[in-house]
């Protein structure tokens, strides 16, 4: 779910080298190399800013400590560059923080870009992918000084080598989610008082999540009795014990994402004493069915047998959500990317808003794991 | 509430553009104002948003994030609030629906998405540039900007306060990042800008490591909390166990740096004068080579809306004038110490300055427990 980027990542930034080591490094650069081959790619440039950056964290294991700046990747058959956009104050991270040796910083990511692009012309494919966020100035740079090639969207190509995690990568995951479940039992009991300002039980719940080690993390919440029913950052604004309220937490340990979310009260009596069984029944078939299906479309399409069997429906201002790494939302989207094959690697953010016909809201979400024993889910209640 | 009729006036003014579109991609930057946030009064959390403003005085939002316009709504005076889910379409049938000329205002460009920026071209749009004009509406403090600056002084000294009483052997910078970031949030801070460093002997200060506390450190920070989209900030250090003489004697550079720089405040005054009276310090101890990056960085920032704004130096011709809020900071390498911090914000006043946090400008000591 988008939420808004901090100004500074400002969370633990280690990098257990084992979980990433020097060798799977080459071969993912190698995957790629082997990737652009097929496609007749002569070089591909990787850019990423923002929490649109899984393209760039892929190969080089970063993330921008400043989200508003760009890194830029540049991997040809035998090279590996990388650009970091005004960087002073992160270099050691950055450079400790990665095995590219060629690491370049810079005001801007695309100043003197014909430096890199030079020895390209007519006769060269250049792929480039994680270019939608980069700034149109910027892009307006590259385009010119590349007129003579062709330029190839190349997103694709990566999302396809993303896909399906490794073991590592999934127990990445895992330990992002572990995180989050802790983070959510504590902020559904850990409360003093009977209310409590929506800032306060974030920055609890930040603190917990950053003392567990994440590097970064976010928090949405939704009061229907305070203010309108959708999901928003939170404010200075009291929550009551018996408020209906549902908090949404993400977070990102070593790269790797994980979110959870859960409609709760801090009395901690169930909400919406009819509509919330019958949407937790819903939510547990919807899990299951995810369990037995072999393609994402046979468990839509079992959820949708399943709500119609209530008088519940889905609030449709939400997804169902889709996959989730070393970005909140990848491909595949579980409203959109139906065909998509449910096997191990596959790791998914599944949400399920429900809401009764009193417009009262239900949410779940969960990160689930497909591993070699089958569907986990990681962020489940402890 | 900001002021819409200067911003409407801007619009009627010779060869201005017919409308003004302040964008945002919904990124906080310290280093880039947000004219969206300024003028919606809302800080969004869509990927793409945009204010339409005409000369005649309408105005319109646009978001491609559904469920964040009854938030916005809430928050902003502006009434006419849209859902796009494909923005660049929808800011093109606005310019469509509102606006007879074919010239377009443009604030926040430097993060416009190339295909929103192509679509707009192609739709025959002349874009021009209106930065300046904007930082020139947003330059003077209104009293209610000023209370949001003390606001931010009072969490800036908070956040320090918890950092002091946290810190010990065996924390990981990061975990005292946690500590103090919890108390700013609690007490309002939406985000903050911190930056840490740690160890004997420093060499700048940096996102908070992994790095385990000793004995013995000499730790440094800058704390800038966020609060209603401003920025505050502080500069301090922490000597873990007792301070060797060394390391006294050359903070009191700072200190003596620092008490220059604030007597020279007043209205009218070059800015400039901060880095001049500060370096005077420096050089008058031998250390005029160290008086440059990367040694130190500027001598100062002043505070807008949003972002870490103008970097003070010693080439700044800007005036210093009344309501302006700066920080201003001797943090300097020093080749026996390492990198030291020290750094207050400040109100320049009618009469000379405003300190905005009650923080002693000191070297501070945590005693080690044993």
């Amino acid at each position: 779910m988008k939420t808004r980027e901090p100004v500074v990542t400002r969370g633990r930034d280690g990098w257990d080298q084992t979980h990433l080591s020097r060798r799977e490094f080459f071969e993912r650069v190698e995957n790629v190399r082997t990737a652009m081959a097929e496609e007749h790619l002569d070089a591909m440039f990787v850019y990423g800013r923002g929490d649109q950056d899984g393209h760039l964290c892929y190969i080089t294991n970063l993330i921008n400590k400043v989200p508003n700046w760009g890194l830029l990747a540049l991997i040809t058959s035998d090279t590996v560059i990388l650009r970091n956009e005004r960087s002073s104050r992160t270099r050691p991270v950055i450079e400790r923080g990665t095995w590219v040796e060629d690491i370049r910083f810079v005001d801007n990511v695309m100043a003197d870009i014909d430096l890199l692009v030079g020895d390209f012309g007519p006769k060269h494919r250049l792929g480039i992918a994680g270019f939608t966020s980069l700034p149109f100035r910027q892009r307006e740079i590259f385009d010119d000084q590349t007129s003579d090639c062709q330029v190839v969207d190349s997103d694709t190509l990566l999302e396809n080598l993303r896909k399906e995690k490794s073991r590592r990568e999934r127990d990445q995951i895992v330990r992002a989610g572990r995180i989050l479940a802790e983070v959510q039992q504590a902020i559904k009991t850990d409360t003093t008082t009977s209310q409590t300002f929506e800032t306060t039980l974030q920055a609890r719940a930040d603190r917990l999540a950053r003392l567990r080690g994440v590097q970064d993390f976010r928090f949405l919440i939704s009061n229907p009795n305070r203010t309108e029913a959708e999901f928003r950052p939170a404010e200075r604004i009291l929550i009551e014990s018996d408020d209906p309220i549902s908090v949404y937490t993400a977070c990102r340990y070593e790269g790797y994402w994980a979110s959870c979310a859960r409609t709760f009260r801090l009395d901690g009596e169930t909400p919406y004493a009819t509509t919330y069984p019958e949407a937790e029944n819903v939510y547990e078939g919807f899990l299951e069915g995810l369990r037995q299906s072999s393609l994402t479309a046979e468990a839509v399409e079992g959820l949708n047998d399943l709500i119609e069997c209530t008088k519940l429906e889905l609030d449709t201002a939400y997804s169902l959500g889709g996959g989730i790494g070393l970005e909140l939302d990848e491909r595949p989207s579980l409203t959109e990317d139906q065909g998509y094959r449910i096997a191990e690697g596959t790791t998914l953010s599944i949400q399920l808003p429900l809401k009764s016909p009193g417009q009262e809201l239900v949410f779940f979400c969960d990160t689930i794991v497909v591993g070699e024993d089958g569907l986990w889910r990681v962020t489940a209640d402890s | 509430m900001p002021n819409y009729d200067e911003l409407f006036s801007v619009l009627t003014e010779e060869d201005s553009p017919d409308h003004l579109l302040l964008y945002t991609d919904g990124m906080h930057s310290l280093s880039q104002p947000s004219y969206f946030e300024f003028f919606a009064e809302v800080s969004p959390v869509a990927s793409n948003n945009c204010l339409l403003v005409t000369a005649s005085g309408e105005m319109v939002i646009l978001t491609d994030l559904q469920r964040d316009v009854e938030r916005i709504s809430r928050h902003s005076a502006v009434e006419d609030i849209r859902y796009a889910p494909g923005f660049a379409d929808g800011v093109v049938e606005l310019i469509d629906e509102f606006t007879a000329g074919d010239r377009l205002g443009l604030a926040g460009g430097d993060r416009i998405p190339y295909r929103v920026y192509a679509r707009i071209g192609e739709h025959q749009t002349k874009i021009v540039d209106m930065e300046t004009e904007m930082a020139q509406l947003t330059r003077e403090k209104t009293p209610r900007e000023l209370e949001v600056f003390r606001k931010l002084g009072e969490i800036a000294d908070r956040g320090f306060r918890a950092l002091y009483d946290v810190i010990r052997p065996g924390m990981k910078e990061y975990e005292i990042a946690a500590e103090v970031e919890f108390v700013m949030r609690s007490e309002g801070a939406e985000d903050n800008f911190n930056l840490f460093g740690s160890g004997s002997h420093n060499d700048l200060l940096h996102a908070p490591t992994e790095r385990v506390i000793d004995e013995g450190d000499v730790f440094l920070c800058e704390l800038s909390p966020v609060y209603e989209g401003y920025v505050l900030q502080i500069c301090r250090t922490i000597s873990v166990g007792s301070p060797d003489q060394v390391l006294t004697a050359k903070y009191g550079l700072l200190k003596r740096a620092l008490a220059e720089a604030k007597h020279e405040l007043r209205p009218a005054t070059p800015a400039s004068v901060i880095p001049d009276s500060m370096n005077k310090v420096f050089r008058e101890e031998g250390y005029a080579a160290y008086c440059k990056p990367p040694y130190m960085r500027t001598r100062g920032h002043e505070f807008g809306f949003g972002p870490i704004g103008m970097a003070i130096t010693e080439e700044t011709t800007t005036r210093l004038h009344e309501g302006m809020v700066l920080v201003i900071h001797p943090n300097q390498y020093i080749p026996e110490t390492g990198y030291l911090a020290l750094g207050d914000p400040v109100l320049i006043t009618e009469e000379g300055s405003e300190t905005l946090t009650d923080i002693e400008p000191r070297l501070f000591t945590k005693e080690v427990l044993r």
